[in-house]
């Protein structure tokens, strides 16, 4: 196909109004035309959203993802029973037909299985807590726990990828995608949408760019990873020898190109690539003072404890999204990763609870004290939950939890959220919910609710459907709107 | 077998109906036709289209006999509904019996009066049995702008401040007991529609036991087994949901059965906060409350798109609060060089801005004072700058405001002394302040307690919130 064929070919499928707005139409005032007539007749597929839809309580979101899926009986829902029966079979009527991964499906036993954590009650709330997170324990009454959360997926990737995006299958939008596409950024110099990893023990599952891609949003909705150590955003800094004026040059001129190619062939990816360049440009400088946590006094250190000195760390990371969000930015997504316990669960438990403790609960305080818990909200927990019974061997302190969508806890502070409530609850085996079910998509949908959104209005055209973050379901979960 | 044969024959009740109407309706018109000459040979056709009109309709009472044995009909409007068709079939068989007898003639235009009418009357209860009595009225009742009995209720902003009875209760015996206890009607001389009704009870005494529900006949017939007798609703009608049925316990047993009182103002259970959400949601009140109710309830101009201009080309980022509404939030997240100077562009929307977050911005004491006009300000940050004690002053005329953030500037306990002219004031963050614990008590103590005051000292970081 020559090139003039494939000119044609573009310019036919163009949008019209971007047509009419870089032609001489736009010069007799397009705004005027285009409220007299409808948008149909523009062929606009995607409108810009005007949103918010109502007054948000929340403007920004940190999330807490915690990757492998924390076992809820160890942490947050208290199941004695589970200790009384210790080692007697799953009761078949409580499994009912519940599907098990591929590794303990072949498991002739499903014995129950419960450690010798301690529980307490916390606060005014009363909230019940593991002895594995006592500092979280202190802010229980700032918290909301929802201990009926369930999902569709039973492996990590789908799983992850269906709380991310609203599907399991990769592809979609992120979440932080949606509201940077949906709401923007207010500060103009960091991006909307940053992602930020860690790792609390080594070879657990891996995560994937597309958790956190911008699907079919354009392209400068995609979340920005901003790493630990000295190069925190990959190729943002000038190479040796280029200076800033230099660089500036570089990208007037590239800028110049990009526009000539738009002009020729309408595609608002080439929007999208002018700004992400013009983006990283201010990045350059914002990014250094932003991450530059050296200032921090000794106070704040001790508060989110000792691992926040150390850079890629959780605690680090806590402390990285608190300056993010003071700096006005929309969605910092972490992922602490190591929580997939198949086996040796009492052990890892421990070890991971510990990485994230204090400085979860430090983050909440931080946020607290300096106002900003009143328009962040603050979201903890994983992609699905860990089974009642034992992966593997049970001996009275060893075992492994599988995988467990049916039921899994999570818990959220912050803005528009009602502080020191426990929401939903499980049978006395923590395997079935008995009361308030909280599906991803309701989750989904209760997120962008507090956001200002309506989660069935937030909508993107693309390849002849419309979609949205919580697909053709979610109903917003008024039980723990404030 | 027999059995299902009648009710087979009895469902096809609501077919047959329809042959007497339609006959019925042609014998009508054509008896009145056949009086003018021109017509008069249809008078051949009536005795036959009375015969059949006469037939279909003793078979239809035949069949909805049947149809009333089967249940799940109200009794009261069946009842009607049965004597009325019995009464129609009976003066079709009298007109074609007696019809064409020479000293019934003058009888006979009386006769297909009271045919008319009873066949209006039959048709027009059964219809009200299959698609209920408001069926026809309830249209007619909104094209003429009047809803019957139906309240226009204003969604609940906040649920604490919500009416107990008229926000909670009421709707709940608006739509499930209304139909039968109101103006309407009143089965067992009971109406349910308003306070003096509810306290009055209906034939068998009161209905209401303040403060204890398992006494009082409102709540108790609730939860009766489905087919008791004295179960409300009856079988067959729409029931309670368990939250609504628990909802009304509550109102009875810990809101004493009150009209007036708050939801804040009743003990709460374990439970009720769900109940109340899953309730008010369920009637629909609920479906855009949770719109905080920040917005203030006063009509402003849309902000000129010029001064809007002006602001963003200074770098201030402006947002709608929400889609259509001409309120704007305010930020200074991009704007380093806005200087006190500009506070008066700033001032340009000081009706449309909400929300102004200045956080560490070089503002500056004397540059606050064009905020004392910010009538509608709700959220103001002016946490890390240059602001002093000196600079509050200007805040006090503030009448909207319910969060200030200072951490981390230099007010002391004399600025706060100009915030206690602030009421509407509910959070005050003064983290990294030169406030002491005395300053705030004092505040505390001049406002009491609707003012939340984070203040706490940097070293604790193990204390709780």
């Amino acid at each position: 196909m020559c090139y003039h064929h494939h000119h044609e070919e573009v310019a036919k499928q163009m949008n019209r109004r971007e047509f009419l707005t870089r032609t001489s139409l736009a010069g007799v005032g397009l705004a005027a035309l285009s409220s007299l007539l409808p948008q149909q007749l523009f062929g606009d597929t995607n409108p810009k959203p005007v949103l918010p839809h109502f007054a948000p309580k929340v403007k920004r979101v940190i999330y807490l993802f915690q990757s492998g899926a924390p076992s809820q009986l160890e942490l947050f829902d208290y199941k004695p029973k589970l200790k009384e029966l210790f080692g007697q079979e799953l009761p078949a009527s409580i499994r009912g037909n519940q599907r098990l991964t591929g590794m303990t499906s072949n498991q002739k036993s499903f014995p129950l299985a419960m450690g010798k954590f301690e529980f307490k009650r916390h606060g005014k709330s009363g909230a019940e807590l593991s002895e594995l997170l006592p500092h979280i324990g202190k802010v229980a009454d700032e918290l909301c726990f929802i201990k009926s959360m369930f999902t569709e997926a039973i492996n990590h990737d789908p799983a992850v990828t269906f709380f991310q995006t609203g599907s399991q299958q990769a592809g979609r939008p992120s979440m932080g995608s949606w509201l940077s596409y949906g709401l923007g950024s207010e500060n103009q110099n960091l991006p909307a949408f940053v992602v930020l990893l860690s790792r609390g023990r080594e070879g657990d599952q891996p995560l994937y760019a597309k958790l956190w891609g911008n699907g079919f949003l354009p392209s400068e909705h995609q979340g920005v990873i901003f790493r630990s150590g000295e190069n925190p955003v990959f190729y943002l800094n000038n190479p040796n020898g280029i200076d800033k004026m230099s660089r500036r040059r570089v990208l007037d001129h590239l800028a110049k190109l990009h526009e000539a190619q738009y002009q020729h062939v309408y595609d608002e990816e080439i929007n999208s690539r002018i700004a992400q360049y013009e983006m990283a440009y201010r990045m350059q400088s914002s990014v250094p003072e932003t991450l530059d946590i050296s200032r921090e006094p000794d106070y704040i250190y001790d508060m989110y404890g000792e691992d926040s000195k150390k850079p890629g760390t959780f605690a680090a990371n806590c402390l990285l999204a608190r300056r993010l969000i003071e700096k006005d930015v929309r969605f910092v997504q972490l992922y602490h990763q190591g929580w997939d316990q198949h086996g040796n669960l009492p052990n890892d438990i421990r070890h991971m609870a510990k990485s994230v403790d204090q400085p979860s609960a430090a983050l909440i305080k931080d946020l607290k004290q300096r106002g900003l818990l009143e328009d962040t909200l603050v979201i903890w927990g994983g992609e699905f939950g860990r089974t009642n019974y034992s992966q593997g061997k049970l001996t009275p302190d060893m075992y492994g939890r599988d995988h467990h969508p049916r039921c899994f806890t999570i818990f959220m502070a912050g803005a528009g959220i009602k502080k020191g409530i426990t929401y939903g609850q499980t049978d006395d085996f923590g395997y079935n919910i008995v009361k308030n079910p909280v599906h991803v998509h309701d989750f989904q949908a209760t997120m962008l609710h507090l956001m200002g959104i309506d989660h069935e209005q937030l909508i993107f055209k693309h390849q002849g459907r419309r979609y949205r973050l919580t697909d053709v379901a979610g109903k917003v979960v008024k039980g723990v709107l404030a | 077998m027999s059995e299902n044969l009648l009710l087979f024959f009895g469902r096809l009740h609501p077919l047959l109906v329809h042959l007497p109407i339609g006959i019925l309706m042609l014998a009508i018109c054509l008896h009145f036709l056949a009086r003018r000459p021109k017509f008069a040979s249809f008078g051949l056709l009536m005795p036959v289209l009375w015969f059949a009109g006469a037939v279909s309709a003793v078979l239809a009472c035949v069949a909805g006999f049947l149809l009333k044995l089967s249940g799940g009909y109200d009794q009261g409007s069946v009842d009607t509904h049965q004597y009325l068709g019995i009464g129609l079939a009976i003066s079709s068989v009298l007109l074609v019996v007696f019809g064409n007898k020479a000293i019934f003639k003058k009888l006979q235009t009386p006769a297909v009066l009271v045919v008319i009418i009873l066949l209006t009357a039959t048709g027009h209860y059964g219809g009200n049995l299959t698609h209920g009595d408001d069926y026809l009225t309830q249209p007619v009742y909104a094209l003429i702008g009047k809803g019957p009995g139906k309240k226009e209720r204003p969604p609940i902003t906040n649920v604490n401040e919500a009416l107990v009875y008229q926000d909670l209760v009421e709707p709940v015996l608006e739509q499930k007991c209304w139909q039968c206890h109101s103006s309407k009607k009143q089965k067992g001389d009971l109406r349910l529609d308003t306070e003096e009704y509810l306290l009055k009870g209906g034939e068998n005494g009161e209905i209401l036991v303040a403060g204890n529900a398992d006494k009082s006949d409102l709540y108790k017939r609730l939860v009766l087994p489905l087919n008791h007798d004295d179960r409300m609703p009856p079988k067959g009608k729409p029931q309670l949901t368990e939250a609504e049925v628990q909802l009304i316990h509550w109102w009875i047993t810990a809101g004493k059965g009150d009209f007036k009182k708050k939801v804040a103002q009743v003990d709460k259970d374990q439970n009720i906060d769900e109940i109340i959400a899953e309730v008010s949601q369920r009637s629909g009140q609920n479906t855009e409350s949770t719109q905080p109710s920040e917005i203030p309830d006063v009509k402003v101009a849309p902000a000129n798109p010029e001064h809007v201009r002006q602001l963003q080309n200074k770098g201030v980022v402006l947002m709608p609060v929400a889609k259509d509404s001409p309120f704007l939030t305010a930020n200074l997240v991009n704007a380093k060089s806005f200087s006190n100077a500009d506070m008066q562009l700033l001032a340009n929307l000081r009706e449309q801005i909400l929300w102004l977050d200045m956080s560490g911005s070089t503002i500056s004491d004397a540059g606050l004072q064009p905020l004392a006009g910010f009538k509608n300000l709700t959220r103001l940050s002016l946490d890390n700058t240059a602001v002093t004690d000196a600079g509050l002053k200007h805040l006090a005329p503030l009448t909207n405001l319910h969060y200030l953030n200072l951490y981390g500037t230099q007010v002391s306990d004399a600025g706060l002394k100009s915030l206690t002219a602030c009421k509407s004031l509910k959070s005050l963050y003064l983290w990294q302040t030169q406030v002491t614990p005395q300053g705030v008590a004092a505040l505390q103590k001049a406002r009491g307690n609707g003012l939340h005051v984070n203040f706490q000292s940097t070293t604790d970081t193990t204390g709780t919130l």
